[in-house]
């Protein structure tokens, strides 16, 4: 990990310890949109129109507040990627209590891999064929969705994700390195690597449907 | 080819990519061959890449216009009820305004969001709830018609209310909106009513729309009389506004308040608005007494729901989140529900019973009287429900409110449950004998109990810097209350101090323009300094170990007491000294003596932060005072004593910057003094104050190396050199003076202890001096002599940790004493108990530093091995995170600074060249780091050591010890 990013973690650490709760405002205030972002993505189809992200980001920072020390003491990763992760867990407690309860039929989905698992491709999945407005719109949509997906189910799963947030949680390179554990470098690495794997997929994969 | 020996490297696809996708972010349509032809070299890499991320952009983008246009939308229609429109949104759901059809009449529909009613529990909670609230029938509660289930939405229907929200009527004084809308009628209402009264809603056309205007003007009270109560309510649009965002709210005024001009309306709170809000809280208090009674809390009880209709008559709504008391099973522990500002704080932990609803009602009741909420910074109470959940004054706030009302809100939000009415009836019979003028039962003393519990619970105070601010309001109100009848002057200082709750400069300016009424005002300065000396003790002993001795007798201790303490705490006392000299200055008691007090306090909390030149300061201030002081009670103890203690910390405060004979001199004024005053001097206490100056000097003298050579500039790994070196003829000298400071402390420490065998402070300073002697001996190579002193140093503290089996201080002595007799046995037995004491005792940190110096001695002694390493690497971990927590001490940071200094010489010397290189940059980055807090600390303060000063200087003395050692 580069320097100016282990100093900026001990700041951001700092911070949080002497400006408490004030500087915890600020801080998530500077995420929220991403925050927001990630989290519409990763909700569940059947939570989709049900559940407005903002409630669930209301609980996550509530969650937050509480844990702030763990965070303080914790390993040294980023806030904002702290953040996250405390987020996610919100939504998967969330996706929890909704599934047991209701016997979804989802209910059968592995919980176990959210959110690494193959709920990347069911988040993409699901917002693509929910809303779409207009049917011209729809149809151009529904095919380049449909072929992403397929594109993305058959790739391996840290691929997946190390696409997923980059275009869909618009993380950036050093935030995707401190996710996966690994050197900014790697984390490059393996972008580019994903990105040319999928791209050599979708040129493989059956021509483009007719749209119907 | 991708290389990873910089350390910033990435890969020049993957930033390209980076940068298109933030193009089509930013809506541009970035053409792929601008790349290719930009990167030739990567040209083939890109053309297979980039329209791959094309591709997924734009099904992101896609995605994201679609959530911007796909809020889940407003049902049509819920079982027998068809919506008319949403009226308002809450932490819970959405409140619609409904028509019942099968009855049709107009109710309010609430249907709880999904989020809370997804699951089971939430599920069988709020049925629970609403049937709860439904049987509920009392005149200001709000009834509850029925609930239900549909579309996989829960909902209950109840009255639709023809008022507006006490939130509103809040929000229409406050911007002097007191003008022709619903709210402001009622606002109006609430200043001006006269029992008879009832609200006259305007008809204008403020409200949103021509429906509303319209159905406004069908509006008067002899119509709705007329007219079905159901058919009235649906013409209403009034409740809308109870429910309208606080945004709306503001635009509607602003527009209004065009028309319409008045002056401040909070500063025309006249006693009949208060008066109303009195009777209004009273019929509130009623019904929460009426629901506890059938046990059901309501448990979020704020302004937003407790509605004012037009006949003025106030109704609590929203039960929805009440639960029966007896039915507790589906309300997990820990869970929060509620509005975070009017939570009561045990409430915010999860638990709670009927108080927490007077608590509430007691933060509504705040708000209407002063147009403030009581609690800033609601979200800061998750984190420290204790210290935000301090209430201030409302009189502070709005001067002209009856003092009883006061007393009877503070009574009603008291911080712990016990102190707070214990039933909503008497909250409302404290109100109800206001309004008829009867003495109240609520105890104003209680508030000087809650200053002193507050200081108490405060152990880190430092982190708010509006702390100051809270404390002064809260000493001034306390004098403002404490004497209300005989003392106007007084109360007048504590509103003016209130008023300027901004400036604390404001503040003695503005006392000194009041005319004390000195003999009045002397029972009331008792009080206030009772509670600073509360304060400051609670300060000052956080600083040290054993809170019994302020001494620095130990290089380590000294370094790490005043852990916990912070620049926030000085800037506390020292405003909180203005406020004393003020006094001092002005009244007839003669408080020079405390104020001198406060001034050692201030300077011995900056000594222990490593500020020394303001601490030097500060001790010359108060020594002045004292000096004053003493030349009218020459040899009183209460004057030589803490002349005698300043002494000491000048002493060692010179000895730190290297002033040996500054030192000397110190020692010898106090000596003087003591000549001065026979009965003192021979006292047990004078004695016992002189045997802590000679253990003092004694052993900070041989430490001091040569003058501006602080330990800083020392080799770092000074036992690293060969052992054995002779000593230099000065050094022995040195060493010869110190055995014979120590040498007489010892002396009166053992008459001491003589005389007064269960004195425990004698013993441990005995204990300490016993750990120096052995120190002193080691180095004049008398090791018998060193081991008979240790032996009776161990001897004694075991003995100390056997009578106090629970004294963790005790424990932590004896370790330190185990810890230097350079026995590797020892030092693990040290080890051991500073893990326990560390273990038991997580929130004192001196222990776990303690810890890591053993480590790094355990270290030493392992030679330089791999085993000298694991140690060195586990002191570390402590110091890092004692540095991490602690920031503003640069004590621990210098510590850690060292050590990895340390750490660094080992590596290099167990051929790590690559792990040393890491270290040391480690080291100096802290160093710059700790540069930077210094610089942006504005005041030229000064760490412990000259850390940063000489920078170079190190490095090179550095440079040398390794040239040295090859």
């Amino acid at each position: 990990m580069d320097n100016s990013q282990e100093s900026s973690n001990a700041d951001e650490r700092a911070l949080l310890t002497q400006g408490g709760q004030k500087a915890l405002a600020d801080l998530l205030a500077l995420h929220r949109e991403k925050l927001e972002r990630i989290v519409a993505f990763r909700i569940a189809p059947f939570l989709r129109s049900r559940i407005d992200p903002a409630d669930v980001l209301q609980e996550a920072y509530f969650e937050i507040s509480r844990r702030i020390d763990e965070y303080i003491n914790g390993a040294p990763v980023s806030f904002f990627v702290w953040v996250r992760q405390r987020t996610i867990q919100t939504l998967i407690d969330i996706h929890r209590n909704h599934t047991r309860e209701k016997r979804d039929p989802l209910r059968e989905m592995s919980l176990a891999s959210y959110p690494y698992g193959h709920t990347t491709s069911i988040s993409i999945a699901q917002f693509l064929l929910a809303d779409i407005t207009s049917p011209s719109q729809a149809a151009v949509r529904e095919e380049e969705t449909q072929q992403l997906q397929s594109a993305l189910e058959s790739m391996n799963e840290t691929d997946r994700e190390v696409i997923a947030m980059r275009h869909f949680e618009h993380l950036n390179n050093q935030q995707v390195a401190e996710v996966l554990e690994i050197s900014p470098t790697a984390a490059s690495n393996r972008y580019v690597r994903a990105a040319a794997k999928l791209s050599e997929i979708l040129n493989h994969l059956p021509s483009r449907r007719p749209s119907s | 080819m991708s290389s990873t020996d910089s350390k910033d490297d990435r890969h020049p696809v993957e930033i390209i990519a980076e940068e298109y996708s933030a193009r089509m972010r930013a809506g541009e349509k970035p053409a792929i061959e601008e790349y290719a032809i930009r990167y030739p070299e990567h040209a083939d890499l890109i053309r297979s890449v980039l329209p791959s991320i094309a591709l997924v952009e734009r099904v992101s983008l896609n995605d994201t216009e679609n959530r911007k246009t796909s809020a889940p939308g407003q049902p049509e229609e819920l079982g027998d009820y068809e919506i008319v429109r949403e009226i308002g949104r809450g932490g819970m759901g959405v409140v619609y305004e409904a028509i019942q059809r099968s009855l049709n009449r107009h109710v309010a529909l609430k249907v709880i969001s999904n989020l809370i009613s997804g699951n089971s529990k939430h599920n069988a909670r709020f049925r629970r709830e609403a049937e709860a609230a439904a049987s509920l029938h009392h005149t200001n509660i709000v009834p509850i018609y029925g609930i239900g289930e549909d579309h996989g939405l829960q909902y209950y229907a109840m009255q639709l209310i023809d008022g507006v929200t006490l939130l509103d009527v809040i929000e229409c004084l406050k911007n002097n909106q007191i003008g022709p809308t619903h709210s402001g009628d009622a606002a109006r209402w609430m200043l001006n009513k006269s029992p008879t009264d009832t609200v006259s809603l305007s008809s204008s056309t403020s409200s949103r729309s021509s429906a509303t205007a319209l159905s406004l003007s069908l509006l008067n009270t002899k119509q709705r009389e007329a007219e079905t109560a159901e058919l009235a309510v649906a013409a209403s649009k009034a409740s809308p506004d109870a429910t309208t965002p606080i945004s709306e709210m503001e635009m509607k005024s602003s527009a209004v308040s065009d028309l319409e001009s008045t002056p401040s309306v909070s500063q025309q709170l006249t006693r009949q608005y208060f008066r109303n809000v009195a009777s209004t809280i009273a019929n509130a208090a009623n019904a929460l007494h009426y629901a506890h009674h059938q046990r059901v809390l309501h448990r979020d009880i704020k302004p937003a729901n407790l509605l004012l209709d037009r006949e003025g008559t106030i109704w609590i709504t929203d039960f929805g989140l009440a639960r029966r008391t007896d039915l507790d099973a589906e309300t997990q522990t820990g869970e929060i529900l509620g509005t975070l500002r009017y939570m009561a704080p045990e409430q915010i932990a999860g638990t709670g019973d009927s108080r927490v609803d007077i608590y509430s009602l007691g933060l509504t009741l705040f708000e209407l009287l002063t147009l403030k909420p009581a609690i800033e910074s609601p979200k800061l109470r998750l984190l420290d429900p204790e210290r935000i959940s301090v209430i201030r004054n409302p009189r502070s706030i709005q001067p002209n409110i009856p003092p009883d009302l006061q007393t009877i809100t503070l009574k009603a939000c008291a911080f712990a449950p016990q102190d707070r009415y214990q039933h909503a009836r008497e909250f409302e019979e404290d109100l109800r004998r206001f309004l008829e003028d009867r003495p109240i039962l609520a105890k104003r003393s209680t508030r000087v109990e809650m200053l002193i519990r507050w200081s108490r619970r405060n152990p880190a105070i430092a982190t708010l810097a509006s702390a100051t601010l809270a404390l002064l309001v809260l000493i001034a109100s306390l004098l403002g209350i404490w004497n209300r009848q005989q003392q106007r002057a007084i109360r007048d200082i504590g509103e003016q101090f209130e008023r300027a709750e901004t400036n604390l400069a404001a503040k003695t300016e503005a006392l000194t323009q009041v005319e004390l009424e000195q003999s009045r005002a002397e029972k009331n300065l008792n009080l206030a300094l009772k509670a600073f000396d509360q304060i400051t003790n609670n300060i000052a002993s956080r600083g040290s170990t054993l809170s019994i001795s302020s001494d620095l007798d130990d290089e380590e201790l000294a370094d790490f007491a005043g852990a916990t303490l912070s620049q926030a705490d000085v800037a506390l006392l020292e405003s909180l000294l203005e406020f004393f000299d003020k006094f001092a200055e002005e009244n007839s008691k003669d408080l020079r003596i405390e104020a001198a007090v406060g001034r050692q306090r201030v300077a011995d909390i900056q000594h222990r932060l490593g500020q020394l030149e303001q601490a030097d300061l500060s001790y010359q201030k108060a020594l002045v005072a004292f000096r004053s002081i003493l030349k009218q009670k020459p040899d009183q103890a209460e004057v030589v004593l803490p002349i005698l203690a300043i002494h000491a910390e000048r002493l060692t405060l010179y000895a730190k910057r290297g002033q040996l004979s500054n030192a000397l001199g110190e020692l010898a004024d106090a000596r003087q003094l003591l000549k001065q005053s026979p009965e003192v001097s021979v006292s047990a206490d004078g004695r016992f104050a002189l045997a802590r100056l000679l253990n003092c000097i004694g052993t900070i003298g041989t430490r001091i190396g040569n003058e501006n050579r602080p330990r800083m500039n020392r080799p770092p790994f000074g036992k690293f050199l060969p052992p054995g070196e002779p000593l230099l003829p000065d050094q022995i000298a040195r060493i010869n003076r110190e055995a014979e400071f120590n040498a007489e402390a010892l002396a009166l420490l053992k008459e001491l202890t003589n005389e007064s065998p269960d004195n425990v402070s004698y013993q441990v300073v005995l204990g300490r001096s016993l750990r120096d002697e052995a120190r002193i001996a080691r180095m004049l190579k008398d090791m018998p002599r060193a081991d008979a002193a240790n032996r009776r140093s161990i001897e004694l503290f075991e003995s100390l940790c056997k009578t106090h089996p629970d004294s963790a201080a005790f424990k932590y002595e004896l370790a330190d004493t185990l810890s230097k007799t350079g026995d590797q046995q020892r030092c693990l037995r040290a080890l051991a108990i500073c893990e326990e004491i560390s273990k038991e005792n997580p929130q004192i940190p001196e222990y776990r530093a303690l810890k890591a110096t053993i480590l790094i001695k355990l270290g030493m002694m392992a030679g330089r091995t791999g085993k000298s390493e694991e140690f060195l690497n586990e002191a570390i971990v402590i110091q890092r995170e004692l540095a991490n927590r602690y920031a503003d001490v640069g004590a621990y940071n210098m510590s850690l600074f060292q050590s990895l200094k340390r750490l660094s010489e080992l590596q290099e010397a167990l051929g790590h060249p690559d792990k040393a290189k890491e270290s040391l940059r480690e080291s100096n980055e802290l160093a710059e780091r700790e540069k930077v807090r210094m610089k942006s600390n504005n005041k030229t303060q000064r760490p412990l050591f000259p850390f940063f000063e000489n920078l170079r200087d190190r490095q090179q003395t550095e440079k040398r010890t390794k040239d040295s050692k090859e």
